[in-house]
């Protein structure tokens, strides 16, 4: 027994040497590439890259505003090979700071939206488009006509909610709608007042704001429209209702801008991996959540319960100018929702 | 006398390294983290979107933390105490029932018995009352009133042992109305039920995980998650997070010394040389039924809630593999910056207890350093190593070894107080007299040392061990890319609602724990280090 003891001491001993050892390892070598994502379906994609070409990918996978505040405190010290997440906005303003490559776009077959999504310097590729804000709200409620001024009104007095634009990226694209459709900035103001004043409820993600609808804390939840139609898809008892031109809120792949030529290649050659229609299908068939988009490029099909955006009004934000004032527009709202 | 003071001033120098590194650990990040409402220009070099001074105070955010912090403490320190005197003053069959179940509760993750609570009343029908009573105050109220739980009743067991049975027996003798006899029992107590409130009001303060999960669902601002919400959303905002911890380090500090002067005061009060141990009496009739009844509650809501929900929720069917292999990683992860964390802090606790074991300022010093931890949450020291290591000279944030060396300077102070009583048994003769008879210090390490506190450095590691494999907050600011943590990787389950992936992971992660701590009970209950038989 007392030799058992000792071996089974030495035993554990062993696995904290090789603990140490794998802990410490390197994070990656000169070939790998480290892929920050807010996007459900990366690994799924990552590991058919993987599979096809052998080039070894680690994968980060955070919500979109922690990976944005994760990319900004690593500043120019980047440990991050692409990154890829939801809101055009936001790439804009790494790409201000330069953080990211230029020239990175695939030349592809785009759509109409797509096309006019790209960005001047290729700094960064749309991967797919959500809507920033729909109406996720009971089966009973889907026949009423539901607008923005709906969520002023004093029936929906505290029982509106919608992710917070500080923690989750999505939700900043929403937040510079409703001021853009109210008069732009600063004037679009007073409409979210109104809206602080009728009692809004934030959450860190759309999915607490699902939960919060799903469990009576609200009664209508202004989300990102692939979490609505993935719950609408999973529970018959929600539907959603798409208010007076939402939003368009494009998910982006981009490259960072401190790699070296090889590690370039590769990361440029990943992106052209997420875009070839085999992959897509593979996007749109994931379980997650964000498989719920519309397409960019012609040939690939949206899920047959989402609906036509051809006739349907949308907002596309220019991504320079809000992307620019996101610091000032965070700073606001913070003190704003701090005040109640 | 030179020689001596030579000896004296040589043995207080030998622990300079030792302090240093604590210091280096705690009081530089902290002090430039802390510093930075008034000198901006400390922090972090090369960062983007660094937000200076915008955003706003949350006063809102102090006085919900400060409410919940009271209430949850009233609400703790009765049952506590109650519990505690069950513990201390009756022999009851519940008694090992109630010690494991405490200790459960103890080691089981806030985040985790919230997410239990979580699941089982999202089943419920949408909107009925235990919903709307759960998803508000009331519902963080019982989970951090349920954590906080096993810190009150340590605080109240350590009352109720030093009021001893003779005070009840005079009490009995000299005061004949029974009211007033108990009125002087209150009175007694008094100063546990400080105790035990100021602990569980820091606690309160502190928890990151029911904050993060609960709190966040409700919408409650509180000051931990607001300063959470500063260092991880665009702009990051690290003057105001510096702000809002000053508030949390402030509030805790005032706790803390409440906490001293209630010890200073009552201490030599109730503690006396000729206390003798009183035989227990059973529980009487409604006494029994009362003690039943509570202990059913606390089963019922601290484990059988959580775990049988996770239990269940986990064995709900999911297409593809039990778990994904990225998020099974995370638990490998996990254990492994728990096992070599724990060591360290575990090495490094029982070095600095046994060096200020010899010297009066040492001691001091290490009294001050771990007191003052009490006042410093993880969370604040992780958003300080963010700052402290994130420039040239220092280039460690965003890898493993940051994140262990957070990992150790989160535990080392509890690990100090928890081995302080253990090490402060050893005789210093023991060592004195091995190095009389010729043996080296790697000897005497282990033929005396080790030996002799097998015992306390294991339940010290096993300790460590746990809290380490589901932390969260310094988790949340400083894991390394493709690392993920544990404690991460379930609140990103949980914020996107995968409560079944999150379950089987959580219920993973609990069987790890609970196989490391059985396998450490075994080496511990090894009896190969026997203590020195005294000659006859």
């Amino acid at each position: 027994m007392q030799i058992c003891r000792r071996t089974v001491f030495a035993l554990c001993l062993s696995l904290l040497g090789v603990a140490t050892v794998w802990t410490f390892r390197p994070v990656s070598s000169g070939s790998t590439l480290v892929l920050y994502g807010a996007v459900g379906y990366a690994p799924e994609v990552v590991e058919a890259f993987m599979k096809q070409t052998g080039i070894p990918v680690t994968l980060i996978n955070m919500s979109t505003g922690p990976l944005l505040a994760r990319v900004s405190a690593e500043g120019h010290h980047a440990d991050w090979s692409l990154v890829w997440f939801d809101g055009d906005a936001a790439a804009t303003a790494l790409d201000q700071s330069g953080l990211l490559a230029p020239h990175t776009v695939p030349a592809l077959p785009w759509t109409k939206l797509g096309q006019a999504l790209l960005p001047a310097d290729g700094a960064y590729t749309p991967t797919g488009i959500t809507l920033a804000g729909v109406f996720s709200v009971a089966k009973g409620r889907a026949a009423q006509k539901l607008d923005w001024s709906t969520l002023l009104t004093p029936a929906e007095e505290g029982k509106v909610g919608l992710a917070n634009p500080q923690l989750s990226g999505p939700a900043y694209i929403l937040l510079a709608n409703l001021l853009a459709l109210h008069g732009g900035w600063p004037q679009g103001q007073d409409y979210v007042r109104a809206l602080q004043r009728n009692g809004m409820r934030l959450y860190p993600v759309n999915g607490n704001s699902e939960l919060a609808l799903q469990t009576g804390q609200i009664d209508l939840a202004v989300a990102q429209s692939s979490a609505a139609y993935a719950l609408a898809k999973h529970n018959p008892a929600f539907a959603v209702v798409l208010p007076p031109r939402p939003a368009v809120l494009p998910s982006v792949i981009a490259v960072a801008a401190n790699l070296s030529p090889r590690q370039r290649a590769a990361a440029e050659a990943f992106v052209r991996f997420v875009m070839t229609p085999k992959i897509q299908a593979l996007r749109l068939a994931s379980h997650a959540t964000d498989a719920m988009y519309w397409p960019v490029t012609i040939g690939v099909a949206a899920p047959p319960n989402l609906p036509s955006l051809d006739n349907l009004p949308v907002t596309i934000l220019n991504p320079a100018s809000w992307g620019a004032r996101e610091a000032t527009v965070g700073a606001w709202f913070d003190r704003l929702t701090a005040q109640s | 006398m030179n020689v001596l003071a030579r000896a004296a001033r040589l043995r207080t120098l030998s622990g300079a390294p030792i302090l240093l590194l604590f210091g280096l650990l705690f009081v530089y990040p902290l002090l430039r983290f802390l510093a930075l409402p008034l000198f901006p220009s400390l922090g972090p070099l090369g960062a983007v979107g660094v937000a200076a001074q915008q955003s706003s105070l949350s006063a809102q955010a102090i006085l919900n933390t400060l409410q919940l912090a009271l209430i949850t403490a009233a609400v703790s320190v009765p049952a506590g105490i109650l519990f505690a005197f069950l513990l201390e003053c009756r022999t009851w069959s519940g008694n090992r029932v109630l010690t494991a179940t405490l200790w459960l509760i103890f080691v089981l993750p806030s985040y985790l018995i919230a997410t239990g609570f979580q699941i089982l009343l999202g089943a419920f029908p949408r909107g009925s009352l235990i919903q709307h009573l759960f998803f508000s105050a009331p519902g963080i109220v019982l989970l951090l009133a349920l954590k906080g739980l096993p810190f009150c009743v340590l605080a109240a067991r350590t009352g109720w042992r030093a009021i001893g049975g003779e005070i009840g027996d005079a009490a009995r003798i000299h005061i004949h109305d029974a009211w007033r006899r108990r009125m002087l029992l209150l009175r007694l107590l008094l100063p546990t039920a400080g105790a035990g409130f100021v602990i569980v009001f820091v606690e309160v303060l502190q928890d990151f995980g029911i904050a993060a999960t609960l709190g966040a669902q409700i919408h409650l601002p509180l000051i931990i998650y607001a300063i959470y919400k500063q260092l991880t959303s665009m702009p990051i905002d690290f003057t105001a997070a510096a702000r809002l911890s000053w508030w949390l380090v402030l509030l805790a500090g005032l706790a803390v010394a409440l906490h001293l002067m209630i010890l200073l005061r009552y201490t030599s009060a109730s503690i006396h040389g000729r206390q003798r141990e009183v035989a227990r009496p059973a529980c009487h009739g409604a006494e029994a039924l009362a003690a039943t009844l509570g202990l059913a509650a606390l089963v019922v809501l601290g484990l059988a809630v959580p775990v049988l929900t996770l239990l269940a929720e986990a064995a709900l069917p999911l297409k593809g593999a039990f778990l994904p292999h990225g998020v099974l990683t995370s638990l490998g992860n996990s254990a492994a910056y728990a096992g070599i964390a724990a060591t360290l802090a575990v090495g490094l606790a029982a070095g600095l207890t046994a060096r200020a074991g010899r010297s009066g300022r040492l001691r001091h010093a290490l009294d001050v350093i771990t007191l003052g931890n009490m006042a410093v949450p993880g969370l604040v020291l992780g958003a300080a190593y963010v700052i402290a290591f994130n420039n040239e000279w220092a280039p460690l944030y965003g890898t493993p070894l940051l994140l262990v060396v957070g990992y150790v300077a989160t535990h080392t102070p509890m690990l100090v107080r928890f081995l302080q009583p253990a090490l402060g048994q050893l005789h210093i003769n023991l060592a004195d007299a091995g190095r009389v008879h010729g043996l080296g210090f790697p000897r005497r390490l282990r033929r005396i040392h080790i030996p002799l506190l097998t015992k306390p450095l294991l339940w010290g590691w096993c300790l460590a061990f746990s809290q380490i494999l589901f932390e969260l907050p310094v988790s949340e600011l400083l894991y390394p890319a493709g690392r993920t943590p544990l404690g991460v990787q379930l609140l990103g389950l949980d914020q996107n609602l995968n409560y079944v992936t999150e379950a089987r992971l959580a219920i993973c992660g609990i069987l790890v724990c609970l196989a490391a701590i059985g396998v450490a009970a075994w080496l511990a209950a090894d009896d190969s280090g026997p203590a020195p038989q005294e000659r006859p």
